[in-house]
């Protein structure tokens, strides 16, 4: 995307009040708002950094996930996902991408059911709100960190996971049963209208990869995109494929199919 | 005149894919699928017995409307079971694959066949543009570089390096050669005028598909003075026609069958792109950038093509008993010039015995009539 060729944005801090909860989130860019929900368990990465090239970008650190303290009275993923759409809508109150990773994609997909209005274009990267077989992989929070990548040595490219935070993290997740299949949200995949992009790394340990043709067929205007040589924590193991794939959809929307990379070889 | 049987090979449930594209693959299952290929077959068979002069295949992706995402491995099949027939590559998108394989390929088939190939290449549907990530803006300057190679390595008689703007190769020694010499005829599917220029120039037949007679004889007209001013004239047989045709025994025969046919939503489904995916293939072969919050129509340089897509969706050129359909053929015959008609049997909710009926018809009370003009 051209605006990559912009200098790298810098980041800010701010904290909202939300339903009891102060929410932190960093915020960098303009132009078309682009919501990112995750644990943030490694800070900003690549994929914060090269969409604050070509949008405003605003990076939530949901209740209960990261360095936030213990989420103990959000009762399930559909009103944790209402929180965040107060949140998202006093920082942006018209329409937005919403991006959501991991746990974070599982309350972006909510957010984008009970939101719909203001969702003009949604991306779920390794979602595990659709597991066929029931449940996602159970680990211990030392088995975790090298379920999340196809290659066990990209954990070092990022900051270390700590086992207090996992263990947190887990225990939010069972109590909205974030583990399980949400047969309520598979239900009501119909009902999204915006395009979406759905992201899978072809080696994910965790999420059910295979749930990807669930998505791609039952919301009307999806996107299936699978990430070669890459787990559960895109992020880590193929950066720039993420990054490149998240932006163009984010520019592009369902038009992203259509190729643009040059095969020039000489003029 | 000739007559060719376009292989469209079917998927036979194909009345049931979304109307959009690409159909899922779950729409697909193998047991249809090796069934379609096998009545295909059957009707490439037919159609050589009553004396069709060519086969043509295709290549389309991801429908299942012609299974034939590689039309070279079709034709190899066919050529198995059809023997005398020539067999057209009615068309390869070029543009979007390795010339030299696609040379190699021919060598191969033609060598086959004992000779029987003609090539055809052509740009194709905006969705034709997408399954392999070319950008379309450089559609055109790859088929044109392209045909170039390929036609370079069938005929170089030493290993070459090549230069090109899209394809660079330091050894070129395409083995083997085609049996025909210098190389298979080449028909350029098109009806853009730069296309046509380039037939025109490179001494390359042109085929024209499912247009009017009236444009096809404007479209022809150019291309024979471009012809005139490259110093040659077409010979029939590169003068190529395609179109969709619906035989009955008589025009009321034909008539109420159409009328069926439209109540079930006559013309092929899982062909429809997002409106601005469309758009944008369009943006992208004018050179333009595409804005996805426009809800423009496609710019002007494309809306030609665009529009002749959309209109001709579902039409069939030639409905009717076998004196109106000989009519309707020599029409163009006369007004065009077409020396090939190329023949699609196949509707969107025909089924196989049918259109082995109407070869069938066609064989025995049309064909004879063709060759008188």
């Amino acid at each position: 995307m051209a605006a990559t060729q912009r200098a790298p944005a810098q980041f800010k801090e701010g904290h909202l009040e939300v339903d009891g909860f102060q929410i932190r989130y960093w915020e960098a860019g303009d132009g078309d708002s682009i919501i990112m929900l995750g644990a943030m368990p490694w800070g900003l990465t690549h994929l914060h950094h090269t969409l604050a090239t070509a949008g405003r970008v605003i990076a939530f650190e949901i209740p209960g996930l990261g360095q936030s303290p213990v989420n103990d009275r959000s009762t399930s993923l559909k009103e944790l996902a209402d929180t965040m759409a107060r949140a998202t809508a006093m920082v942006e109150p018209s329409g937005h991408t919403l991006i959501g990773e991991s746990f974070g994609a599982n309350v972006a997909l909510w957010q984008a059911i009970q939101s719909q209005n203001n969702v003009e274009a949604l991306i779920l990267i390794s979602p595990s709100a659709i597991l066929p077989s029931g449940r996602f992989m159970a680990a211990t929070p030392g088995e975790m960190p090298s379920l999340l990548f196809a290659h066990p040595e990209n954990r070092h490219k990022l900051p270390q996971l700590d086992p207090v935070v996992i263990t947190k993290e887990q225990q939010l997740a069972q109590r909205l049963k974030a583990e399980t299949h949400d047969s309520e949200a598979a239900n009501r995949l119909g009902e999204i209208q915006c395009p979406t992009l759905v992201v899978f790394g072809l080696e994910d340990k965790i999420a059910a990869k295979e749930s990807a043709s669930v998505y791609r067929e039952k919301i009307p205007n999806c996107n299936v995109s699978i990430v070669y040589d890459a787990g559960h924590a895109i992020i880590a193991d193929r950066p720039e494929a993420l990054a490149s794939v998240v932006s163009d959809f984010v520019e592009r929307r369902e038009t992203f199919i259509v190729g643009r990379q040059s095969g020039l070889v000489n003029p | 005149m000739k007559a060719s049987l376009f292989a469209q090979m079917g998927y036979s449930e194909r009345h049931k894919f979304p109307a959009t594209w690409p159909v899922p693959p779950s729409y697909h299952d193998p047991t249809v699928t090796m069934q379609s290929y096998e009545d295909g077959m059957e009707e490439c068979e037919l159609a050589e017995e009553l004396g069709f002069d060519w086969i043509s295949t295709s290549e389309h992706h991801y429908s299942g409307n012609r299974l034939t995402p590689n039309p070279v491995v079709m034709a190899a099949a066919v050529a198995q079971r059809c023997k005398r027939v020539k067999i057209a590559l009615l068309g390869q998108l070029l543009q979007h694959h390795n010339p030299i394989r696609c040379a190699e390929e021919v060598g191969m088939l033609d060598n086959l066949t004992g000779g029987r190939v003609i090539m055809s290449f052509l740009r194709g549907l905006a969705s034709e543009d997408i399954p392999y990530t070319m950008n379309p803006a450089e559609g055109r300057g790859r088929l044109f570089e392209g045909m170039d190679l390929v036609q370079k390595a069938l005929t170089e008689p030493q290993p070459f390096a090549w230069e090109g703007r899209y394809y660079h190769y330091r050894t070129v020694s395409v083995c083997p050669q085609p049996v025909q010499k210098p190389m298979p005829p080449i028909i350029v599917a098109t009806r853009s005028e730069d296309a046509v220029r380039y037939a025109a120039s490179h001494k390359l037949g042109l085929a024209i598909s499912y247009d009017p007679v009236d444009q096809v004889a404007k479209i022809v007209e150019k291309y024979r003075e471009w012809c005139q001013e490259a110093g040659w004239q077409p010979t029939p047989d590169q003068i190529v026609y395609r179109a969709s045709i619906l035989l009955g025994e008589t025009d009321q025969a034909a008539e109420d069958r159409l009328d069926e046919l439209k109540a079930g939503g006559l013309g092929d489904r899982g062909m429809d792109l997002r409106a601005n995916v469309t758009r944008a293939v369009f943006a992208a072969r004018d050179g333009k950038e595409f804005d996805r919050r426009t809800r423009e129509a496609p710019a002007a340089g494309s809306q030609g093509a665009y529009q002749a897509v959309q209109a001709r969706r579902g039409l069939l050129t030639f409905v009717g008993g076998p004196d109106t359909v000989a009519g309707q053929l020599k029409e163009f015959h006369d007004q065009c010039g077409v020396g090939v008609v190329d023949l699609g049997f196949q509707q969107s909710g025909t089924n196989h015995e049918e259109v082995m009926k109407e070869i069938d018809l066609f064989g025995r009370e049309v064909l004879p009539r063709m060759r008188e003009f």
